[in-house]
């Protein structure tokens, strides 16, 4: 398998097991808000996504942050 | 076979089938949190998320999707990677400044044919296998 594409799925993977263990968190503390995540934690928290990629653009961190809008309850409901 | 696992995401003690996957936007790859839809015939992220990017989603071709309240939104639909665990494939992606929902959408095309999904509520479990 490619390296790269290697790296990038355990990066995706590491993600994805921080945000089943602190998404309640997150919709408890940032509700509709927009919040890079990097190393297991929250790192920078904006209203919208220009905000928030413009500051990771200018961090340059890598891996590169997970941008996430945070979810409310109600959101669940607006999905078909 | 490769199955990839990822875990429903607990809201408010409801669960929510989201998963990380990557996209490739110009020359960058971008981590991004998507409900796995599979009423969306397509991909559909918030062009909020291409203008953060600096992609320039515009250019792509202009369609009319229906939605659940019987509208049309526009979106502009491109062939764009995605990779979900270790596969990296094409797929028709769309983005729209009306999407309606708070999230981005994992949809059908390029997607559901090429993975068999299975969401597995009672173990909070969602499979994708190759």
């Amino acid at each position: 398998m490619d390296k790269d594409v290697h790296m990038e799925a355990l990066a995706l993977q590491k993600y994805d097991d921080w945000l089943a263990e602190h998404m309640e968190e997150l919709v408890d503390r940032y509700p509709s808000k927009v919040v890079a995540i990097h190393e297991d934690q929250v790192v920078f928290i904006g209203d919208a996504e220009a905000e928030v990629y413009q500051w990771v653009h200018k961090m340059a961190l890598t891996p590169m942050p997970l941008v996430f809008r945070v979810p409310r309850a109600a959101d669940l409901d607006t999905i078909l | 076979m490769p199955t990839h696992v990822f875990r429903y995401k607990p809201v408010q003690g409801r669960l929510a089938p989201i998963i990380t996957m990557g996209i490739k936007l110009g020359e960058v790859w971008y981590p991004i949190g998507v409900y796995v839809d599979s009423g969306s015939a397509y991909t559909l992220l918030h062009a909020a998320v291409a203008q953060g990017a600096g992609f320039d989603y515009r250019t792509g071709h202009l369609i009319h999707l229906q939605v659940g309240d019987g509208s049309f939104i526009p979106v502009r639909l491109h062939d764009l990677e995605l990779q979900i665990g270790t596969e990296r494939f094409l797929a028709k992606v769309g983005f729209s400044e009306r999407l309606g929902v708070a999230f981005n959408l994992l949809g059908r095309e390029s997607v559901f044919a090429r993975f068999k999904i299975c969401f597995q509520e009672s173990q909070r479990l969602l499979t994708f296998e190759t």
